[in-house]
């Protein structure tokens, strides 16, 4: 989506049409910027475009953010100019953008315009002149290529396809906010953004509508059996309702105890900067980080261990092994291993022709003494072979017993080391209990007050583990006995053509969802890692000095930030740096969106110092196609944003006030 | 308004059964549609319509195949 012009009509300080405010870029000049003092219209300006396209859903947000109606907007003079003549006076504001949508496979470029109008009546009271609406329309147009204007209904769909209202505040945003997003505690807000920008509440909203719809095709299979299928169709029914709230009740739970673990950041981050527990939170975060360190030891340790028992498991055969060789060492003493003659011994006597007793013989199978001679060598072959294996088995037993040996030294060794690790371990948690202790004891009524908050999110916490661990035990059951009846049902539904009808519907359904369940953690965990791997990289440009900072994306989607010494320093970020590293954030989520939305940022510099200003203007213009910035001269318009932005910015507006007319006008200045 | 999938595509992509890879393509351009809309007024029938069309496409396949079956 790129937007193209701006056209107002008494819009805020804009008297009469404000003209067409262009807003075209090129691909060398991503940037629009607009300069204006404060209260010279730069956020009306902001609001206009808001406006434009969200209409009724962004006149909320006015409300609930700034308790202002859009009727406020309703420029002075002409609201007078009613008042006196006693018509009606319109506001209105249209906005032109292009978008690509895709048609067959191919990509098709399409021009739009939204026109918001509303109709006003001035009214006049005591404390002033209330606008009052009286009407209101919306129109959107598509531009053919021919030129011709069709009207198109607008409807909220229209812009979900495009850039959806959940997801905008992500990329059209007042910059004095948006460095929360680097801010501890604020990992629910980052997993948002991540879940609405790059699809992933598409996939699990989709599972879930069609495990609902599967629910109730299967409640109205379960009303059209009859007998003992109705029994079993109730049951499954029942089942697959209980396992869909399962399936909600614990993604209640993880949800709660990530809102927890934010709260959780947040109480130690005030801990950390009050002055009285400053020191002691200083030591907690370092034997926090050896206590994690340590567990990990414990962990590979552990690991060690177990490869090494089976070898150790020999162990127990060490006795037998022991007296096994003593008695073939005895029966090698007394000459019993090896006691048969050789085989060559025989074949000495064959060649010579004469037993050892004397007596000669031929080498003829008539010849008693030969045929005596041939049983014995037979006997004594069998003999040799049996006590060559003794002989071998001795040896073995040898090398086993050295093994085992060995074996068991490394075992023990380990051993050792995890009784050392585990006593380290719990003298580190004890340090740490008494850490806690004495934040406890710290006679501060706001510390005070904050431990014991902390203490209840933890207990809570302690809580949701519990019941987590319960609901998944369940879910796995649920699983189980939800195929089983499955099979059951599937039996005597055959006899049913209409529940059969039905199942077919549920279990496509079923299927569906099951099939994006599965799905779904593969493409959220890649989605994860291609957002961190960008924020890295992004964060990386942006500030020259971030080799100092490991920054990463965790599991659960709090982004971290690590100092050279491996510790967590998101919390000292300065608001330069957080907005840096939002901003990386928001570019990371949008590339890999793939949806190339504009950016609209309100004061990006805010009340950033301004050494960082240097590190954002580099690189504003390359973070989108098409970067709308509203600056206040001076503070955010100055020699350095100027070198770094203007030479990008393909128009450059500055917004003057006459304080009589109480009206703005725009000089373009490139 | 023509509707792209973008970055589901790749999930669709993965679906080798091709009744559920038709479900699954329909739903997401649903919710693709419907995507800032409160979760109590999301079109559910419309995801059943997109059921109802597969099991249908399905249901006709069924009597031919019985058919063939019986005339073998």
């Amino acid at each position: 989506m790129k937007l193209q012009k701006l056209e107002l009509l008494n819009f805020a300080s804009f008297y009469g049409k404000s003209g067409a405010i262009s807003l075209k870029v090129s691909s060398e000049k991503p940037l629009i910027i607009f300069v204006g003092r404060t209260g010279f219209g730069k956020t009306s300006l902001f609001d206009s475009i808001n406006w434009a396209l969200y209409g009724e859903e962004y006149e909320n947000d006015l409300w609930i953010n700034k308790e202002r109606k859009i009727e406020d907007y309703a420029n002075e003079i002409a609201l007078r100019e009613a008042l006196n003549t006693g018509e009606r006076m319109e506001m209105t504001v249209t906005l032109y953008f292009e978008h690509i949508g895709e048609s067959r496979g191919q990509s098709l470029l399409r021009e739009y315009y939204i026109t918001q109008t509303l109709v006003i009546k001035a009214v006049q009271q005591e404390n002033g002149i209330l606008p009052k609406v009286v009407d209101r329309q919306t129109h959107l147009r598509e531009i053919s290529s021919g030129g011709d204007h069709k009207e198109i209904e607008y409807t909220k769909t229209f812009l979900d396809e495009i850039l959806p209202n959940n997801v905008k505040s992500y990329f059209l945003f007042d910059g004095d906010r948006i460095h929360n997003l680097a801010k501890p505690g604020n990992s629910q807000q980052v997993r948002d953004a991540i879940y609405r920008v790059v699809d992933l509440e598409i996939i699990q909203n989709a599972s879930e509508h069609l495990n609902d719809v599967a629910v109730e095709y299967n409640k109205r299979a379960a009303k059209s059996a009859t007998g003992k299928l109705a029994e079993v169709e109730a049951a499954y029914s029942d089942e697959l309702t209980h396992q869909n709230s399962l399936k909600r009740r614990i993604g209640d739970i993880k949800k709660e105890k990530q809102a927890i673990k934010d709260q959780i950041a947040i109480i130690d981050q005030k801990l950390t900067d009050q002055p009285e527990s400053s020191a002691l939170q200083e030591r907690k975060a370092s034997l926090t980080k050896d206590i994690a360190e340590n567990e990990s030891s414990q962990k590979e340790l552990k690991n060690l261990i177990r490869d090494a028992a089976a070898t150790t498991g020999l162990y127990l055969a060490t006795e037998a092994v022991t007296e096994l060789k003593n008695l073939l060492h005895e029966k090698r003493v007394r000459g019993e291993i090896p006691k048969h003659v050789r085989e060559t011994f025989f074949q000495d006597l064959f060649d010579m022709g004469e037993c050892i007793c004397g007596t000669t013989f031929e080498k003829k199978d008539n010849d008693r003494v030969y045929q005596n001679l041939m049983a014995r060598l037979e006997v004594e072959k069998t003999r040799s072979q049996e006590e060559d294996r003794l002989v071998d088995l001795f040896h073995e037993l040898n090398q086993s017993e050295s093994l085992i040996a060995e074996a068991k030294n490394n075992l023990q060794a380990m051993d050792d080391q995890l009784i050392d690790l585990e006593e380290g371990n719990r003298s580190l948690l004890f340090q740490k209990q008494e850490i806690d202790k004495q934040l406890e004891d710290i006679p501060v009524e706001d510390i005070a007050k904050l431990w014991a908050d902390r203490r209840t999110r933890d207990e809570r916490d302690k809580e949701l583990l519990v019941e987590l661990q319960n609901k998944t035990d369940q879910l796995t059951n649920s699983i189980q006995k939800l195929k089983d009846l499955d099979t059951e049902r599937t039996q005597l539904t055959k006899k049913q053509k209409e529940a059969e009808n039905l199942h077919l519907r549920a279990n496509l359904a079923k299927r569906a969802a099951d099939e994006l369940s599965a799905k779904f953690e593969s493409f959220a965990e890649q989605s994860r890692s291609e957002v961190e791997q960008l924020t890295i990289q992004e964060f990386k440009e942006f500030v020259t000095s971030s080799s100092a900072y490991k920054v990463a994306l965790g599991k659960d989607y709090s982004l971290e930030v690590m100092d050279s010494n491996g510790n967590r320093a998101l919390q000292r970020l300065s608001m330069g740096q957080s907005q840096c590293l939002s901003l990386s954030f928001i570019t990371a989520i949008s590339r890999v969106s793939k949806k190339s939305p504009p950016l609209v940022i309100d004061m990006p510099f805010g009340r950033l110092d301004p050494t960082v200003h240097a590190a954002i203007s580099r690189r504003l213009p390359k973070l989108s196609e098409q970067t709308i910035l509203f600056l206040i001269p001076g503070v955010e318009w100055n020699e350095t944003t100027i070198a770094n932005l203007f030479n990008s910015a393909s128009q450059v507006y500055e917004m003057s006030f006459n304080e009589s007319l109480r009206q703005t006008s725009l000089m373009a200045t490139k | 308004m023509h509707k792209t999938l973008g970055r589901l595509q790749a999930v669709l992509n993965e679906i080798e059964d091709p009744d559920l890879n038709t479900i699954i393509d329909e739903v997401f351009k649903i919710e693709v549609s419907y995507r800032s809309m409160e979760a109590k007024n999301f079109p559910r029938q419309k995801v059943r319509d997109v059921i109802e069309d597969v099991a249908r496409v399905i249901e006709n396949k069924q009597p031919a195949l019985t058919d063939e079956v019986t005339k073998a």
